[in-house]
């Protein structure tokens, strides 16, 4: 395929895109493979090597985020495949291209909060069995809470 | 009788009283009602600029893994492998800025230069098919590859027209760097303060919430640290796969 490096990142750079991503790339994919045809099978016919490219890109591009990153991303947030699934949906249901793209862990952030609160309504404890986390910050915000003497300075 | 002083006993100081002023339940209420009067306008008048700060915000909440991976591993302070990342970033900045953008622009005046050629070909060659005495079906087929290819070449133009320029493409190129580049300041200036002002939360933190607090932010830390690691693995992922694909 002519120009695999430049269309490689640009086709990286759009799956980032959820959803629809593995389309778009497709057809990014599409233009160059029907007007220049294959630089390797140069006998084969431009619009049959740009079907077969864009079909094989989508088919990949869409499985592998659907069923291989949805599920994963899902299990490292503690969110049902479910629900990252129609949370995306949601997130372009309002046109809205960064609210689609950080509806996962959004949705995640409000279930964890909806369920202390509801721990809290009813009197219950949020955390049964979890223990206060100790040591050095592991992230970003844990830090504001950290105890300083065991940080390195 | 003379009243003899032990010179082990000291006069007891005169302690200084603190007395803090209390607030009425009304006045409490009142001024309750303004803040968040307050926060609303401030949020309208910070929304301009909110696409910016929530950049901002996951860059460093990206770039902190490393941080903290170097700062693990190695014998550097959070602050230097702070400093030892960002000036990564700004090395690469600078290099895509600079010298990147003369193959970016080769690589796409190249790709323009192509498609434009392929379509103009295109176009000629079922205009020549077109002509002649054909069959009205054959016609048909001609007139609909011809509107085909028209749309083909108007959508190279339409997708490609940007780019026709090299110092248009440059001045495109340039923008997208220098976005870039102040959303990484931006969060270069957060990772910054938000080393400053470590534990600094636990002082506005009553006690006996003190366990829940930080099991809530460890959660919300492991939420969005996690989400934003999985997807840069699978944009690379993805990336190099259609790279060997291609």
């Amino acid at each position: 395929m002519p120009y695999p490096v430049v269309l490689g990142v640009l086709t990286g750079l759009i799956c980032l895109l959820p959803l629809i991503g593995g389309f778009l790339s497709g057809l990014v994919v599409l233009i160059p493979c029907l007007l220049l045809g294959s630089t390797r099978f140069t006998t084969m016919d431009p619009l049959v090597f740009a079907l077969m490219v864009t079909l094989i890109n989508d088919i990949v591009f869409t499985v592998a985020y659907n069923f291989g990153a949805l599920p994963v991303i899902g299990k490292l947030v503690r969110l049902p495949y479910s629900f990252t699934f129609t949370g995306v949906m949601h997130g372009f249901a309002f046109n809205n291209v960064l609210l689609a793209f950080l509806i996962i862990p959004l949705f995640s952030t409000l279930r964890v909060v909806f369920t202390y609160f509801l721990a809290k309504i009813i009197g219950r404890e949020p955390f049964p069995g979890v223990e206060k986390p100790t040591g050095p910050a592991k992230g970003f915000l844990s830090q504001f809470l950290l105890d300083e003497s065991v940080e390195k300075q | 009788m003379k009243n003899i002083k032990n010179p082990n006993e000291q006069e007891p100081v005169e302690s200084q009283k603190i007395i803090t002023f209390q607030w009425t339940n009304t006045a409490c209420y009142i001024i309750a009602v303004f803040f968040i009067f307050a926060l609303l306008g401030m949020f309208i008048f910070i929304s301009q600029i909110a696409h910016d700060l929530v950049a901002a915000l996951l860059l460093a909440f990206v770039f902190d893994i490393p941080i903290r991976f170097i700062t693990r591993r190695t014998a550097l302070t959070y602050r230097w492998s702070a400093v030892v990342v960002y000036m990564l970033l700004y090395i690469v900045l600078a290099l895509l800025l600079f010298v990147g953008w003369k193959l970016l622009v080769n690589n796409l005046q190249g790709i323009v230069s192509d498609l434009s050629q392929a379509a103009e070909t295109l176009l000629a060659k079922l205009q020549g098919t077109a002509g002649g005495a054909a069959p009205a079906a054959q016609s048909m087929r001609a007139v609909t590859a011809e509107a085909f290819a028209k749309l083909l070449a108007l959508m190279v133009k339409t997708l490609l027209g940007m780019l026709s320029s090299p110092i248009i493409a440059y001045g495109r190129f340039a923008i997208v760097i220098v976005n870039v580049g102040l959303s990484v300041f931006i969060s270069n200036l957060l990772v910054f303060s938000a080393y400053g002002a470590r534990g600094r939360l636990r002082n506005w933190v009553p006690e006996i919430i003190d366990r829940e607090a930080t099991i809530l932010i460890t959660y919300f830390d492991r939420i969005w640290g996690n989400y934003l690691a999985g997807m840069a693995f699978f944009v690379l992922l993805l990336g190099a796969g259609s790279i060997i694909e291609f």
